[in-house]
């Protein structure tokens, strides 16, 4: 392992402990996905672009949901906010929110608890804001939706919001227009806007993917601030592993439409149980010595039309057998997390560390 | 604010000077391409060659082709578009005379086609690939394609000779008989509008379409906005730009269409004025109501270009 | 001299200032100065409008340097005559992160990959096909990739047939501009593997541009940073890591994301304040000193320039030898 921590002075003691106890009996989750499964109808045809997904995000927890770009993260993450086309997708499986399950909610129930109970930011902060809307208006706007206040105050608290996340002069920016700001400005007028309605989950997909790492930077600070003050819980979606580890504390992997590992995010980093995340991670440049042949994962992610019966990992694993071609469960494993592969608890596969 | 306002508005104005002299030499030299000598047409069928020849001369028309032109503009820029060379009389009286009835009918259509167009639009955008976005594009598609003399006749046969609803022909000035020269335009108003209408109605779809895929448009729905504000606040707002040009297009198209629609309905605007001109080559009539109809087109035009500074807070004033 | 003995690359002093509205003009970059060695692979880092891509166009002849020349094995060739500095130029290739872009969604991918061999049109269309072909197997494509079109491949094949494609003119240096920055980490590394191979059998040069350090620690030789026009660092690779002389440098690498579990993670990381002033209006002196945390007087009053540390190390800050230490103390305190 090489250049892990960069000449930084690390000071081991101020450590920030992310993993909770694991002996802990966790509370009941905020959000508690069971089983969910996703078919988008086109005509004539009918595509399953996510299938048996499962995870939990307790209040205030934040879990990070990775994964190859086409594995469904963004579909997951549409699904649980209800905003795919009602018309032509298909849901299996239950989303509770604090006991209620969304997908039984009529569509004016559940705009109740958008915006309000989770909320969602996006990749693309240049194209995500109403271009001929100031911000201030739209986070008002947002507000007066799910509040009975009127203009004024509305107003007060979006620039309260900007402030919170660190926007200068958060009452000159509040009627700023869109194209007045920078891409890093953009994201967090777009944070504001969420948090001002103090939702309990927010869904971040690729917050931070379009950005500098320096402005990347910056807003991870906003959220993990954020959500250690107010408690917001957040399910992080993002393809970086070294940002979801930074960030979160457990890691939920996905490969093509299904969950394969979900486990505390220090014993994924270190000693992974689904080959698929072992790849990923072994990727990374920075855990090959300067150089060195890069290992990677051969192929690429299947379809949703050419899924194949048995381990969707199959055709691309490494350790792939006989028995593989079957259909996998997500197994619980000894250390509390799942995977999605039968060979999990024999084989030792590379993490960070190896 | 109020000073950078007044130096957009300018700077806009000074941009259009080259269009009006484009437009003014175009129909110059479009008018010299017609067959037939005016001279000849004003000292009558029996003239000796010195008489079409003093005539020539006392119309300045032995003058360079660009000396004429220069001359005209020149008049044109001080209010003065010459004098008919049939009755004699300034064409400018003439046409602020016929002008009402034609801004009538157009105005009038104009309004028809926004009132009727948008919401046809909004509806086909909201119900994109149902049996009704078929049939408002339908409908759209076969209201662009109807020409508009034989569409006026229809109408006329059926709403003022069927029901009597409608006078069939003429016009009322709208200064001393408002209703009664809306009434008079109507029919008029409807033939010009159904192209207008067609056209808003599929230009506002499409866009509306494209802005409701958008980013923001998901945005807007995370963040729990019900959908008729999404699609009558923000929707609309968004495809406001193509609105607006649709409309300045319409419009213009509308002016020039009136020329068939005032023949067909006996109304003696400036279309049927540019027409009759035409016919008898009375060159100072036809060139003076086109550049008064291209005029009002240019104003349009940066009524229009105001309006987008208003409406779209990316579009840079000045 | 011998050709062989110049640097590929030699930038000296190069400004590229874009007119920008009336009477204004944006510097892009700002008086840079590098050499890249033959066969060597010289990573490009920086924020976003630091002028990376800029640099990297004035140095395949695609942007006209304002001030200052770009000596290609010793040669200028904006002096040269139209027809000859076109010949010099395919030696100059660049590629860049949207494949799809630079791929026409009607061709064929061998067609896209054969199309500089016909707009050179030196050859026949059988060798010229044999040459596409040849070049697609180098990079992985096989002779069935031949008659798909772009949208039939993923990603990195896309990624692949661009390189394919430039490769046909024999280049010797190859600019790629955030080539890798679109693709999944997987594919990310089987790009940045093929194109370690492509260098080993070809000799090529790379200017590697890109924001990932993770990626240009890997694969470079050398690493320049830039920051609003300038290059601030300049170090062999292997020592940025641990050796780096400049805070902004020091602010990049630990803005870096690393897969790392708790104990192991650095706990403090630092974040730089506001955004990258505009490079219309840079700020007098340092340009870093708005943002940095150890600007003093002097930094605002005088510019630093770049100033050799260790050997083949150089660094544009006056406080490059104590910073560190002050870093160490903040570390302490909070
Ligand atoms: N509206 C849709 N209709 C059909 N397929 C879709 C739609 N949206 C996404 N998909 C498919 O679903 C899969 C998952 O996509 P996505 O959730 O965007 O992946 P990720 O966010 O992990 O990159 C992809 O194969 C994509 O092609
Ligand atoms: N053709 C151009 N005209 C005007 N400004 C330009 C042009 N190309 C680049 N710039 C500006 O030059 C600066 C550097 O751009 P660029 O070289 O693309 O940076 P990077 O590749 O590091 O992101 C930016 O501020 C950019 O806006
Ligand atoms: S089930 Fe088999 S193929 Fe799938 S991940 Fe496990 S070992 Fe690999
Ligand atoms: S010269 Fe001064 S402002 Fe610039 S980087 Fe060094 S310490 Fe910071
Ligand atoms: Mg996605
Ligand atoms: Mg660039």
């Amino acid at each position: 392992m090489k250049k892990p921590w960069r000449g930084i002075p690390w000071t081991g003691e101020t450590m920030t402990t992310r993993t909770s106890d694991p002996m802990a009996k966790p509370p009941q989750p905020l959000l508690d996905v069971r089983g969910l499964g996703i078919t988008f109808s086109g005509p004539g045809s009918l595509v399953p672009v996510v299938r048996d997904v499962s995870l939990t995000v307790a209040a205030g927890e934040s879990v990070g949901l990775v994964g190859e770009s086409g594995c469904g993260k963004t579909v997951t993450g549409l699904a649980l906010m209800g905003l795919l086309p009602f018309r032509t997708s298909r849901f299996d499986g239950q989303i509770l929110l604090d006991g209620e399950n969304l997908l039984e909610l009529s569509e004016r129930q559940w705009r109740k608890r958008r915006g309000r109970r989770i909320g969602m930011i996006f990749q693309e902060p240049m194209t995500a804001l109403d271009p001929v809307f100031t911000i201030g208006a739209q986070i008002g706007e947002t507000l007066r939706t799910h509040f009975r206040i009127g203009r004024s105050e509305a107003r007060e608290r979006a620039i309260e919001a900007l402030a919170q996340v660190g926007i200068p002069d958060p009452a000159t920016r509040h009627d700023a227009y869109p194209h007045e700001l920078s891409g890093g400005m953009r994201q967090r007028a777009m944070i504001a806007m969420t948090i001002s309605c103090e939702p309990a989950l927010l869904i971040a997909d690729e917050p931070t993917t379009a950005l500098d790492v320096t402005v990347q930077a910056q807003i991870m600070d906003v959220l993990g601030e954020l959500s250690a003050r107010s408690g917001m819980a957040m399910l992080f979606i993002s393809h970086d592993l070294g940002l979801v580890s930074q960030t979160c504390s457990r890691i939920v992997t996905m490969y093509a439409g299904e969950v394969v590992e979900s486990r505390a995010a220090d014993d994924v980093l270190c000693r992974p149980r689904h080959p698929y995340t072992s790849g990923l991670l072994r990727s990374l440049p920075s855990f090959t010595p300067r150089k060195g042949r890069l290992p990677s994962i051969p192929g690429r992610v299947p379809r949703p039309a050419e899924f194949p019966n048995g381990c969707r990992f199959e055709g691309r694993c490494p350790h792939a057998q006989q028995q593989c071609s079957a259909r996998q469960q997500l197994q619980p494993l000894r250390d509390g997390g799942f995977a999605r592969c039968w060979r999990s608890e024999e084989l030792s596969l590379p993490g960070v560390l190896s | 604010m109020q000073n950078q306002f007044l130096r957009f508005l300018l700077w806009r104005m000074v941009q259009f000077l080259p269009v009006v002299a484009m437009a003014t030499l175009t129909i110059f030299s479009l008018i010299q391409l017609v067959p037939g000598d005016p001279a000849a047409t004003i000292a009558g069928e029996y003239a000796t060659a010195e008489n079409i020849e003093a005539i020539r001369h006392s119309l300045g028309l032995d003058r360079p082709l660009w000396e004429q032109y220069g001359i005209w503009l020149w008049n044109a820029a001080q209010g003065d578009l010459s004098n008919s060379l049939l009755s004699g009389l300034p064409v400018m009286d003439e046409v602020l005379r016929r002008l009402p009835s034609t801004l009538t009918i157009a105005v009038l259509a104009l309004c028809i086609a926004v009132i009727v167009g948008v919401p046809l639009g909004v509806l086909a955008a909201t119900r994109a690939d149902t049996m009704l976005d078929r049939l408002v594009t339908g409908i759209a598609s076969l209201g662009v394609a109807v020409p508009n003399f034989w569409l006026g006749m229809i109408l006329v046969s059926i709403f003022a000779l069927g029901f009597g609803w409608f006078p069939t022909t003429g016009a009322r000035p709208i200064s001393e008989d408002f209703w009664g020269a809306l009434h008079h335009a109507a029919l008029p108003a409807a033939t010009l509008a159904t192209g207008g209408i067609a056209e808003i109605a599929r230009q506002l779809r499409s866009s509306l379409i494209e802005v409701l895929q958008s980013q923001y448009v998901r945005t807007l729905r995370a963040k729990g906005l019900p959908n008729y504000l999404i699609l009558w606040k923000h929707g609309l707002r968004n495809a406001a730009l193509t609105l607006l040009t649709v409309i300045g297009l319409v419009f213009n198209h509308m002016l020039g269409a009136t020329v068939a629609t005032e023949a067909v309905f006996a109304i003696s605007g400036t279309g049927s004025m540019i027409v009759n001109a035409a016919i008898n080559k009375d060159f100072p009539v036809v060139q003076g109501a086109v550049f008064v109809l291209v005029l009002i087109v240019i104003v349009m035009n940066l009524i229009i270009d105001l309006f987008y500074s208003l409406l779209d807070p990316r579009v840079k004033k000045g | 001299m011998n050709k062989q003995e110049h640097p590929i690359i030699q930038a000296e002093n190069v400004t590229v200032r874009f007119p920008v509205g009336r009477r204004k003009t944006l510097t892009a970059v700002d008086n840079v100065s590098i050499s890249v060695r033959r066969g060597e692979t010289f990573g490009l880092i920086g924020e976003s409008g630091s002028g990376k891509s800029t640099l990297g166009r004035a140095i395949v002849c695609l942007e006209r340097p304002t001030k200052g020349t770009v000596l290609h094995s010793g040669q200028d060739l904006h002096t040269l005559p139209r027809a000859a500095m076109r010949r010099h130029r395919q030696q100059y290739q660049i590629i860049f992160q949207d494949p799809a872009a630079a791929l026409d969604p009607r061709m064929t991918i061998l067609r896209s990959v054969r199309e500089p061999l016909d707009v050179e049109g030196k050859s026949s269309l059988a060798e010229r096909n044999a040459r596409a072909l040849e070049m697609m197997g180098k990079v992985g494509l096989g002779p069935a990739f031949a008659g798909l079109y772009p949208h039939q491949l993923s990603g990195g094949q896309k990624q692949r047939a661009c390189i394919a494609r430039v490769l046909t003119l024999q280049p010797s240096l190859i600019v790629c501009d955030e080539a890798v920055a679109a693709l999944d980490v997987s594919i990310q590394a089987e790009i940045l593997n093929l194109l370690a191979d492509l260098q080993q059998e070809f000799g090529l040069t790379y200017l590697f541009i890109t924001h990932n350090i993770g990626v240009v620690e890997h694969i470079s030789d050398t690493v320049a940073v830039m920051y609003l026009g300038q290059i601030i660092e300049i170090a062999p690779a292997d020592r940025l890591a641990e050796h780096y002389l400049h805070p902004y440098t020091e602010a990049l690498l630990s803005a870096e994301p690393v897969a790392l579990p708790t104990a192991m993670r650095p706990d403090r990381r630092i974040l730089l304040k506001g955004e990258l002033p505009s490079p219309m209006d840079p700020p007098s002196g340092c340009r870093f000193r708005t943002r940095c945390r150890h600007a003093t007087e002097l930094c605002a009053a005088q510019a630093p320039g770049l100033r050799e540390l260790a050997p083949g190390h150089l660094t544009a800050c006056h406080h490059a030898e104590t910073f560190r230490e002050k870093t160490a103390a903040y570390e302490g305190v909070s």
